[in-house]
């Protein structure tokens, strides 16, 4: 009866303040790495974003009709092409690099998929003017930092390169490379196989171990040996090893996977491509890469890298692992017995002006109604005030996870948040 | 979770074959033939969990991660949309999907406005007669497909065969071959970067079983 479009979601508050505090940390991650957040519009007209979209996603971009005009007005499907089109336009005379962060909804038609979201929250980073392997390598650390901050600690970060791959078909017989771009995006071992028996030498060697060309450092060493005097495919296994040994200096090639088949992405990626999984979740939380090209499609030739984390991905992967949540966001809920509520009022305007979030219980009902409500509402406190406790200058509090209680006089309640609580 | 491969099979034809190769790569798993009712079996010497699910349920299991790896017909993958990995072709469970019509019967597509097509793969068939221009109603269907020409549900079919034979007892004939369909092992996006360590040893393993393998 009161049915959603499929893929969107409600959050009630406990879902809604997990989901805020992911969305939180990683952005805060990404601004103390000297980020600063861009805001971008949810629509805009669709022949202006087509400029920026990969052909796959078109189809799945939600279309308005502009009333006045009749244009075409799409959902933002993806970010980077917008805060691409910013750095060229209203931020093209900024000195450069641009470090440049985002944190919205984005929307994804998604034919034939049950319930996958196709409202998705996304937090992410560009980082424009930069055609440096550290640039890359501060990407990755970023993002790895970023989950670690969310104490999610098992994640796998799959790195390739584009302009690997496409040095590679540009030097085969053009009509098999069709077919082998959905080989090799499948990892199809047996497929690549065959399309390689029409691929004249030396590529077809080349080819046939393309699909196990993946896995530790070990893998460059192996492609090294197999393009021996390829030199235009060397550059970039060069660009990869510095990479590698930027990612170690961060202490994070352990979390590196490399993978030199992987030609998933958008199709506006250019060089070094990655993509972040957490075991146990079966799908990736987020990706990013190297998009040299994007830019001049707006105006400004300039080499930008970035990535863009699936919020709600990385909640699923914190939820099935049983992860740490902040603290319950109210503190208090105010129970007074008395009838004039001048002294509970007060109260409850000082604990918020030093900083706690404070209820007023108003509904008439006993103490245990109150306590009840403060648990299932996660509440951490109770405070009961009635007229002979007033008389005091005391309040009674009570603790709604562990049901003990104390008398404490009412000043000492009056500490500045970050107190003795927390 | 870590330290095992957790595989998705098919009930049926395709977990004896699958059996088959396991068994030509060294390993036994004959208890899974036995019980027909289970619907887990772990092999903890193999370092193996098999989920028994439905055919069409393998990618499924996979593509969310439940399962590590999978073995199904390149049909069910054709007929949804699925994203994962597709390293191997291991050869069995040949068959193909075809278009059939009553024998006899002559039918231009180009002319005839409302051809009506009855089959259990809508996505396949839909693909199929896009691709060559012909307008098409298809009409789906979970079973006995070959009924439908005969009642004049509609005029042709698209469907799944091995030998033909259902298809002439019911006195049809094949007029083109849409796909041909062998089982493929599929494996999980992340799992094969996060339990790389464990997986590619055993696709490799799988990869040099099939070459040297009587059943490709």
């Amino acid at each position: 009866m009161f049915q959603l479009p499929r893929g969107v979601k409600v959050l009630p508050p406990r879902g809604a303040q997990r989901r805020e505090w992911v969305r939180r940390v990683l952005l805060e991650t990404f601004q103390s790495w000297g980020f600063q957040k861009v805001v971008t519009p949810t629509f805009e007209y669709l022949d202006i974003l087509l400029k920026g979209l990969e052909e796959g996603l078109e189809d799945r971009v939600y279309k308005l009709v502009e009333r006045e005009t009749g244009r075409l007005i799409a959902l933002r499907p993806d970010f980077t092409p917008q805060v691409a089109r910013i750095a060229a336009t209203v931020m093209k005379d900024y000195p450069r690099p641009l470090r440049l962060c985002y944190s919205g909804g984005v929307f994804r038609y998604m034919p034939d998929r049950g319930e996958e979201e196709t409202e998705l929250h996304q937090v992410g980073v560009e980082l424009i003017g930069l055609d440096l392997p550290e640039a890359d390598a501060e990407m990755i650390a970023m993002a790895a930092r970023s989950l670690e901050n969310l104490e999610l600690t098992h994640y796998t970060i799959a790195v390739g390169h584009m302009g690997f791959i496409a040095a590679i078909l540009g030097a085969i017989p053009q009509h098999l490379v069709p077919k082998l771009k959905g080989a090799l995006a499948d990892k199809n071992r047996t497929e690549t196989r065959r399309i390689c028996q029409q691929v004249p030498s030396p590529w077809r060697e080349v080819l046939k171990e393309l699909p196990t060309l993946y896995g530790n450092h070990e893998v460059l060493k192996k492609a090294r040996k197999l393009l021996e005097g390829h030199k235009p495919l060397l550059v970039h296994l060069d660009y990869l090893e510095t990479l590698h040994s930027m990612v170690d200096t961060y202490g994070l090639a352990h979390r590196m996977v490399i993978d030199l088949s992987e030609i998933r992405g958008f199709q506006y990626h250019t060089g070094v491509v990655f993509e972040i999984f957490t075991e146990g979740m079966g799908k990736k939380l987020g990706g990013g890469g190297r998009y040299d090209w994007l830019l001049e499609r707006f105006g400004k030739r300039e080499p930008a890298t970035g990535f863009g984390i699936n919020v709600d991905a990385v909640l699923k992967a914190l939820e099935q692992r049983g992860g740490k949540w902040p603290p319950s966001q109210i503190n208090y809920l105010l129970v007074d017995f008395s009838k004039d509520k001048r002294a509970a009022l007060e109260l409850a305007r000082r604990l918020r002006e030093l900083g706690w979030k404070v209820a007023r219980d108003i509904i008439k009902r006993d103490l245990q109604g109150s306590l009840e409500y403060a648990k299932k509402t996660d509440i951490q406190f109770l405070i009961v005030m009635d007229d002979k406790l007033k008389k005091e200058n005391r309040v009674k509090i009570i603790d709604t996870t562990e049901g003990k209680e104390i008398l404490q006089p009412t000043e000492e309640l009056l500490v500045p948040k970050g107190g003795y609580h927390e | 979770m870590a330290g095992e491969i957790r595989i998705a099979l098919p009930k049926g034809r395709l977990m004896e074959e699958a059996a088959e190769l396991f068994s030509h790569m060294g390993y036994n798993l004959s208890p899974m033939l036995r019980e027909s009712r289970r619907l887990v079996f772990s092999f903890p010497q193999y370092r193996f969990i098999f989920y028994i699910v439905r055919s069409q349920d393998v990618p499924t299991y996979v593509e969310y991660g439940a399962a590590d790896l999978g073995i199904v017909g390149k049909d069910v993958l054709m007929e949804g949309e699925y994203d994962l990995y597709e390293p191997l072709d291991l050869g069995f469970g040949y068959c193909r999907i075809v278009v059939a019509q009553p024998m006899d019967m002559e039918l231009d597509l180009g002319d005839r406005v409302g051809l009506r097509v009855a089959t259990k793969y809508p996505r396949i068939a839909r693909t199929h007669y896009h691709s060559k221009g012909v307008a098409v109603e298809i009409i789906k269907l979970y079973g006995s497909v070959e009924l439908a020409p005969l009642t004049g549900l509609a005029h042709q079919i698209v469907d799944l065969v091995s030998t033909g034979r259902t298809l002439r007892e019911n006195r049809l004939e094949e007029v083109e071959t849409v796909a041909e369909i062998t089982a493929r092992l599929v494996v999980n996006r992340s799992s094969l970067k996060t339990k790389f360590a464990l997986l590619d040893p055993f696709i490799q393993e799988m990869e040099s079983s099939l070459e040297s393998s009587p059943l490709s």
